[in-house]
């Protein structure tokens, strides 16, 4: 992974992920999630792992944030809506929280195997033998050869729920 | 290559029916829609044909290789357990489907789509009773629950309906992530998602020198194990997540509760049987879940029988009805020797009818009278003889009161409980049911024939759902004569799966 998409990616995430706690439009705040999923996107993809990057930006960037929208929308959250938290026993805990986290992630990074080894495409091959994870064509491989029933049931799957919301929704009773 | 894509024909008749139907409803004009029904009819008939098509491919094809039973790599098994319940299915669908017109084509809105959404579901119940790997049992299960969703708030007009079409989205989507981890958690600590891959892996394995290697069940396998047994229990309304029957089956519309108490209930079921068969290949973790599911249908069972007690809606009724079903299923399966497992299938079949004949007449009847109220059932011996005959015949058949095929249903598999000497609680827990549920059940038969109905109105139904009561009467008294023809097939498909759960390390003891 080349220093210029590290940098890209992670700053983007962190910049977006802030921005998304802090901003007092809920809307916004969405938005800016958008941007740190694209941001993490760009890590995956440099990482190799192109197929957890694409899912990323269609999965989490588009279908789970339009979710996140319908939600807000559905509730009317407008800025003036939202109670502010002032009370500082909650900045606390959420401080405490936050720092938690941040702590076990880092333990469990720190512990992994893959903090020590050494990340290049040649010594992961040395020590695998391929170089094969996170990327789409193995996902496809086993998608349409072991699991291809699965795979095109999911088209009758689809096909009910357009069929169901269109039964509930397209008519005036 | 022939012969595989025969083993599919069922499958692929009811997805390109529910497509030519879908298109159908397009061009068809309003006054004619009623003609879905049979086309819709039509589809489940081809698909019930069609699963006799294996067995003549079987027959005709020479090479042994296109006599396989499983197809797509092994995710898809065509074996008899898959072909007994798509046959039960399909029946399901048709008996439904006929006995509904009426109710459905009075829908104010979206007529059409009802019969569409009938078949994707019906397709996704063929697909789920072959499902052979977690993938394949995912989405079919899925495919059956999405199409429930919209046939249960098919009413928009009615918010009891559409309540019930949000309660069912919120309970399945809880029983899907908790069926998902337990997949995960056994996917993580056996490595693949396929049913023969996964047994053979907890298998105990004869070594060439001849000890026996029993490998060691990791916790995760056993919550995992235990967290699917939990998730299909949503489909199955077993305790706890029997939850949303009552409501549901009170507000939606009375054919999508038909079609759903038994449909869908059933594909939780051979679902549960395939899995619970596949856990079975180690001795230990099958007896942890013979044991679990014990636990299970013992509080169903009680639940469903208690609960039906102070109703006063017979729709609401049949779902504790439905829940109370559901925990004897459970006990057989639980009990768990062969005989448990193919009375369970036994008593499946007998479902299907009594189930279905009861729901015809509650479709009829509140088609007249426009309740289902228990109170509006009084005297309807005397306003509609043939709904009163059938509804009692039903409700007798699932009190399981002798002289009908569901007393041999409960019969067999209180006797298979009976069977397993640890699981004699649940044998008394199970006639203790029996009793209360004769209670609930007789009073409404006492209330159809010695009271005085408060409308004296004749009651009319049309003469295909008459025909359709008197099919099935006849099945179900046919069935108690002669319950061979249904246990046979029913012993043969659980003998063909080969490995049963915790297979009771003494021979059980024989009824007397």
């Amino acid at each position: 992974m080349d220093d210029a998409s590290f940098w890209l990616g992670g700053l983007t995430a962190v910049t977006g992920g802030l921005m998304a706690v802090t901003r007092r439009n809920a809307v916004a705040s969405v938005m800016w999630l958008v941007g740190a999923f694209l941001g993490m996107s760009v890590l995956f993809l440099g990482m190799d792992a192109g197929f957890i990057g694409v899912i990323q930006v269609l999965v989490y960037a588009g279908a789970i944030m339009v979710l996140f929208l319908f939600v807000i929308m559905l509730l009317k959250l407008t800025p003036a809506g939202l109670a502010r938290v002032d009370r500082p026993k909650m900045t606390i805990a959420g401080i405490l929280a936050a720092g938690a986290l941040t702590a076990i992630l880092c333990a469990v990074a720190v512990a992994s195997p893959a903090w020590t080894r050494d990340g290049t495409d040649a010594a992961i091959r040395a020590r695998t033998g391929t170089l094969v994870q996170g990327r789409t064509a193995a996902v496809a491989d086993r998608l349409f050869s072991d699991h291809l029933l699965p795979f095109e049931i999911t088209s009758v799957l689809l096909l009910a729920a357009i069929v169901g919301s269109v039964a509930l929704t397209k008519r005036k009773v | 290559m022939t012969g595989n894509v025969l083993l599919m024909l069922p499958e692929i008749l009811l997805g390109a029916g529910a497509v030519l139907l879908l298109l159908w409803d397009l061009r068809l004009p309003a006054e004619k829609k009623g003609l879905l029904c049979w086309g819709a009819v039509a589809v489940a008939a081809a698909a019930l044909a069609a699963t006799w098509a294996p067995d003549i491919a079987r027959t005709l094809s020479a090479s042994p290789a296109d006599a396989a039973s499983v197809f797509a790599h092994e995710s898809f098994a065509v074996d008899g357990l898959s072909v007994f319940l798509k046959r039960l299915f399909a029946i399901t669908a048709i008996l439904v489907f006929i006995t509904a017109k009426d109710s459905v084509d009075a829908f104010p809105n979206a007529r059409g789509e009802w019969w569409t959404l009938g078949v994707i579901a019906l397709l996704g119940m063929f697909l789920c009773s072959g499902a052979n790997d977690f993938m394949t049992l995912f989405v079919s299960l899925e495919t059956v629950t999405v199409a429930f969703f919209a046939l249960a708030a098919f009413r928009r007009d009615k918010p009891a309906s559409v309540e019930a079409g949000l309660k069912l989205l919120v309970m399945g989507s809880l029983s899907a992530a908790l069926l998902l981890y337990g997949i995960a958690l056994i996917y993580g600590s056996t490595g693949t998602v396929f049913f023969s891959e996964i047994a053979g892996k907890i298998a105990p394995r004869a070594l060439p020198d001849g000890t026996l290697v029993v490998p060691a069940i990791p916790a995760e396998m056993v919550v995992g194990a235990a967290l699917v047994v939990l998730g299909l229990g949503f489909k199955t309304s077993a305790v706890p997540l029997h939850v949303w029957v009552p409501d549901v089956y009170q507000g939606a519309p009375t054919p999508t509760t038909a079609y759903l108490s038994v449909g869908s209930k059933l594909a939780g079921f051979v679902l549960l049987i395939r899995v619970v068969a596949m856990f079975g290949a180690s001795p230990e973790l099958g007896a942890q879940i013979a044991a679990f599911m014990s636990v299970i249908a013992g509080v169903t069972l009680l639940y469903g029988n208690l609960g039906a007690l102070p109703q006063t809606n017979l729709k609401r009724l049949m779902g504790y009805s439905s829940i109370a079903q559901c925990g004897y299923l459970m006990a057989g399966i639980a009990a768990s020797w062969e005989a448990g497992m193919s009375s369970a299938l036994f008593y499946m079949a007998s479902y299907v009818g009594m189930n279905l004949a009861a729901f015809a007449v509650i479709m009829s009847v509140s088609r007249a009278t426009g309740s289902h109220e228990i109170d509006d059932y009084s005297g309807l011996a005397r306003r509609s003889p043939m709904l009163g005959m059938a509804l009692t015949l039903a409700l007798l058949s699932l009190a399981g009161v002798p002289p009908f095929m569901g007393f041999f249903g409960k019969f067999f598999l209180l006797g298979a409980a009976y069977g397993r000497p640890e699981l004699f609680w649940l044998f008394l827990i199970g006639i203790a049911c029996v009793v209360v549920a004769l209670y609930y059940y007789l009073s409404i038969v006492r209330r159809i024939w010695s009271e005085e109905p408060r409308i004296r109105t004749e009651i009319r139904a049309p003469r295909r759902v008459t025909l359709t009561l008197a099919a099935v009467s006849v099945v179900l008294i046919g069935g108690a004569i002669l319950p061979n023809l249904v246990q046979a097939p029913a012993t043969a498909a659980v003998k063909q799966m080969g490995v049963f759960p915790g297979k009771p390390p003494v021979p059980p003891r024989a009824l007397r």
